[in-house]
């Protein structure tokens, strides 16, 4: 095993790839920039550097300075989580060639995987079915129209070099398709810095369906079964769980095979993810292959019964995996919501704040992989995902049933999140019903909006509104409010922090 | 004092008074009677009838949230009843809720709109978010120009309300 590992990345991933490398009893050295210095990471790790600015090309996606830490504290690999450089082939080649070990796919396979159009192709020769579309770079925004004519609407805008759902868009006519291009253009443009985009057909109530596959580097492969990640907003994924309701285990074995295929095309080594879109009809068509570990990754580990960064990191040093295809059952039901700093009644919109109250849950089959802590402020250069909440149980109800309780029990105040609306979703009767396609949540809209508040709710708003806060303290000392006297005053033995 | 609280879009005047020990909490003009109330760090724990809640709580200049079991409320702290009924009528959407830069103005100023009509677009997050008319009504003008950096509060569109 090696001796010292550096994380390129921040946030929850982070966090969870340092403890992954303290239990293989190796020392993690974590980058951060100038807003990060008091992050959980930066904490959590053996050794911290100091990266830039908070500027993502100033830090984390800064190659030189995350190199010169590797050497400085002499790592002998570099792990990229997700996001930032994980897909970046240009880096993954760059560490190689400073000495490092890249816990990841051969550069050359992030960088095929990571052109769209040539995943696609890698896919079709690998004998793996591909979704019907255009995917000339080149093609003029007529030649996209006609495209679209010909396959039928709608038709999805997708990025050549895309992923996380930027500069996706789903057209029903030629007349938005012209503006869905120039926008989703622009939107790859500042994501990925090219703005090449692709169109093909949108297969209507879709489930999205993904498989796991951890390859070792004598090119042998095993796949852990699917993620179904159906639940999602602006193609943004919401829940996640596995098995998937909607896959037995005869489709299971045929959409790995699938999954081994595409991967082996391309000569992949290491943990990596094949996406799937599937038909109401069930049948299922390659979408992209994710060359890293997924942001979901914890469902499989809890119903494989396996550590993926652990295998990560075995492959990666050459001890190998420890995974055999046959050993790979199934087992109980897994589930997890994405916790972010969003505001689910002003359109999901992204929040800053302060954490000023953390509750978090426990219990058997319950895991919370996030950077949170009492005081860590949440700004507006990073992404909003603020950990994931995950449950497992013997079998799906259980399993919802332990995450609803996980949810009752979990608590972030102080910046607004979207945790009452993921207890909403995962308590709607059509969740129950494991009807899950990507549109569930704009089609159930009416049963996830926030009920009327209630008579004890209003009688605890009224006891902490009518408490001077720190900052209403300092406001109203210069505004002449000092002086009134409030209940909290002639109560006396109620603190006031 | 009275304090006045929007929760879930609804107005609520609200007061808590104490008197001989019994704490008296008026809810949009009904008296409720609390018993065994406590507060120890963020939790507020209190007796309503033959049930005890318990909640956690945290505020601020703006917000009241409060927190029982697994659900969030966010109650927005209103300066009086009047005040409350005006910013209802004016539809606050129109504010930047982030810090972010303006990518996009999409129309003319004067051009005449229904509600929903897209007419800005803002980068925050790295994502792209549409600002639309809360309303029908008239686009008087964006007080920025495109590239502009905006923080949270600041008015992203001049806008009319049509006068039905």
């Amino acid at each position: 095993m090696f001796k010292r590992v550096l994380v390129a990345n921040r946030g929850e991933i982070a966090v969870r790839i340092i403890r992954g490398c303290h239990e293989l009893g190796c020392e993690a050295v974590a980058v951060y920039s100038e807003p990060d210095a008091e992050a959980l990471h930066v904490r959590q790790a053996d050794m911290a550097v100091l990266l830039g600015p908070a500027a993502p090309a100033e830090s984390y996606l800064n190659f030189e300075r995350i190199l010169d830490a590797a050497r400085l504290h002499d790592c002998e690999a570099i792990h990229p989580g997700y996001g930032f450089l994980a897909e970046n082939a240009d880096f993954a080649k760059a560490v190689e060639d400073g000495g490092f070990v890249w816990i990841g796919p051969p550069p050359d396979a992030i960088r095929r995987m990571g052109l769209k159009v040539e995943a696609r192709e890698l896919a079709r020769k690998s004998g793996a079915p591909v979704i019907p579309g255009l995917d000339n770079p080149d093609a003029s925004d007529g030649e996209f129209i006609a495209a679209a004519e010909d396959m039928g609407w709608p038709a999805m805008v997708k990025a050549s070099a895309g992923g996380g759902g930027k500069g996706m868009r789903v057209v029903h006519d030629a007349d938005r398709l012209v503006a869905a291009l120039e926008a989703a253009r622009r939107e790859a443009e500042k994501a990925f810095g090219n703005p090449a985009v692709y169109i093909e057909k949108f297969i209507e109530r879709p489930r999205h369906i993904e498989i796991q596959v951890l390859f070792d580097r004598d090119g042998r492969g095993v796949h852990l079964g699917e993620r179904e990640c159906s639940i999602q907003r602006r193609h943004q994924k919401v829940v996640e769980e596995t098995p998937s309701p909607g896959v037995d285990e005869k489709l299971r074995a045929k959409m790995g095979k699938a999954a081994l295929g595409i991967a082996a095309e391309v000569g992949y080594v290491n943990a990596g993810t094949v996406e799937f879109i599937m038909a109401p009809d069930k049948s299922f068509y390659f979408l992209e292959m994710n060359t890293r570990l997924q942001v979901e990754h914890p469902v499989t580990e809890f119903v494989y019964g396996v550590d993926l960064v652990h295998e990560q990191l075995l492959v990666a040093s050459g001890e190998g995996m420890t995974l055999e295809q046959k050993e790979l059952v199934p087992r109980g039901h897994s589930i997890e919501v994405r916790v972010c700093a969003e505001d689910p009644r002003a359109d999901f919109l992204p929040q800053i704040g302060t954490v000023e109250v953390l509750r978090t849950p426990a219990g058997p089959g319950v895991r919370f992989d996030m950077s949170l802590y009492e005081g860590w402020e949440i700004g507006p250069d990073y992404d909003p995902l603020l950990g994931k909440l995950i449950a497992y149980g013997p079998s799906r109800p259980a399993a919802i049933a332990r995450l609803d309780a996980a949810l009752r029990n979990t608590a972030v105040l102080g910046v607004t999140t979207n945790l009452s609306f993921l207890r909403r979703v995962i308590r709607h009767p059509a969740f129950a019903e494991g009807e899950l396609h990507t549109g569930f949540i704009e089609e159930n809209t009416d049963g996830l909006v926030t009920p009327k508040a209630e008579l004890p709710e209003l009688i605890a708003a009224a006891l902490a509104a009518s408490k001077p806060c720190a900052s209403t303290a300092t406001v109203a000392a210069g505004g002449g409010e000092a002086g009134i006297a409030t209940p909290w005053e002639y109560l006396g033995d109620w603190s006031n922090t | 004092m009275k304090e006045h609280l929007r929760v879930s879009g609804e107005l609520h005047e609200l007061e808590v008074s104490e008197r001989s020990g019994v704490v008296t909490v008026t809810v949009d003009g009904e008296c409720h009677e609390i018993a065994d109330l406590k507060r120890e760090g963020a939790e507020i724990v209190f007796r309503l009838g033959d049930r005890t809640y318990r909640f956690l709580a945290h505020t601020d200049r703006k917000r009241v949230i409060i927190w029982r079991q697994g659900q969030v409320r966010s109650c927005e702290r209103v300066e009086s009843a009047a005040e409350g009924e005006e910013e209802e009528a004016e539809g606050a959407s129109l504010t930047s809720q982030m810090p972010g830069m303006v990518l996009k103005l999409l129309l003319d100023p004067g051009a005449e709109v229904k509600a929903g009509t897209p007419l800005l677009i803002l980068e925050a997050m790295k994502m792209e978010h549409e600002v639309c008319a809360p309303s029908d009504g008239k686009l008087v003008g964006y007080p920025f120009s495109e590239g502009d950096r905006v923080m949270p509060g600041d008015l992203l569109v001049e806008f009319e309300v049509a006068t039905e």
